[in-house]
């Protein structure tokens, strides 16, 4: 009897594994596609876009999880294929710079006017 | 307040749309502008008659068009890529997510331009390509490197283009 549940535990253990390797992947799947752009519908992601080729995309990332791709390597793929643009989270570098750092200047400008106007100092 | 303080408050506001505006327009120019030469994807695929696709179906070809029979754009573009076939042109239909009658009757309708026409059902090979839509068409060399894509329909300002790319 003790053999027969050791039997079954190990069964069950065996498919929680695969389960959970499975979940991961989808997991990890949803996350990629919500980062890359849908090609050809307007500031929606593959995720949450039916188009059809959107739904190729996220089979195209599934078969790259399945041959155990990690996430970067997925990323750089596809930057590979389509460029930066593909990406929702674009890199520092010289065609990017001015996109991270002009909040950052505006955010110091609108302190500078605050500071100026409310006479900061003196309260 | 003084001058360049007032000044600052009217032309920032501006500043930051002349910038969101200038981003929003050349979008489309960035999304096309990072092409880079690559090599063919690795594929094994049907043709429209369901016999596997060899890679050496590939071999001389200079043009590959992805289609669909519900495109319209490609009905368009499909006397255009019959007169490059008559040109001695070697171009591959790469058939995106079709059906398959549909594909049959388009193409004995039309007329067939394709040296080899392959069914990429799941449209995974027109994504490891890099399309972006269909119709698109991409120029490879001798050695199946893609030396260019056309986004939409190719036309004769194109073939002037193509020309030169296979000199």
């Amino acid at each position: 009897m003790n053999y027969l549940k050791f039997i079954i535990l190990i069964i069950f253990c065996f498919f929680s594994f695969f389960a959970n390797a499975e979940n991961s992947n989808n997991e990890l799947l949803n996350k990629i596609s919500k980062n890359i752009r849908c090609l050809i519908c307007q500031g929606q992601s593959v995720y949450d876009s039916q188009s059809d080729f959107a739904v190729s995309m996220k089979l195209v990332i599934k078969k790259k999880l399945e041959e155990g791709s990690s996430e970067s390597q997925i990323y750089e793929y596809l930057k590979n294929q389509y460029g930066e643009w593909i990406t929702y989270d674009p890199e520092f570098n010289k065609n990017t710079f001015f996109l991270w750092l002009f909040p950052i200047f505006i955010f110091v400008i609108g302190v500078w006017l605050i500071i100026r106007k409310t006479n900061f100092y003196k309260l | 307040m003084n001058m360049f303080l007032r000044s600052l408050i009217v032309l920032l506001p501006v500043l930051i749309l002349v910038f969101f505006a200038k981003i929003l327009l050349v979008d489309d120019e960035i999304k096309f502008k990072d092409f880079e030469s690559k090599n063919f994807p690795e594929f094994s695929l049907n043709d429209l008659n369901g016999d596997p696709v060899r890679a050496q179906s590939l071999d001389g070809i200079k043009l590959v068009n992805v289609w669909a029979s519900w495109c319209i754009t490609c009905l368009v573009e499909h006397p255009f890529l019959t007169k490059l076939s008559g040109q001695n042109f070697k171009i591959i239909g790469l058939n995106y997510k079709d059906d398959l009658n549909n594909a049959k009757k388009f193409i004995n309708e039309m007329g067939n331009p394709y040296s080899e026409i392959i069914i990429d059902n799941d449209g995974t090979i027109s994504i490891e390509l890099g399309a972006y839509g269909i119709p698109e068409t991409f120029i490879i060399d001798k050695n199946k490197i893609i030396l260019k894509k056309f986004v939409g329909p190719i036309n004769d300002q194109s073939l002037k283009e193509i020309e030169s790319l296979l000199k």
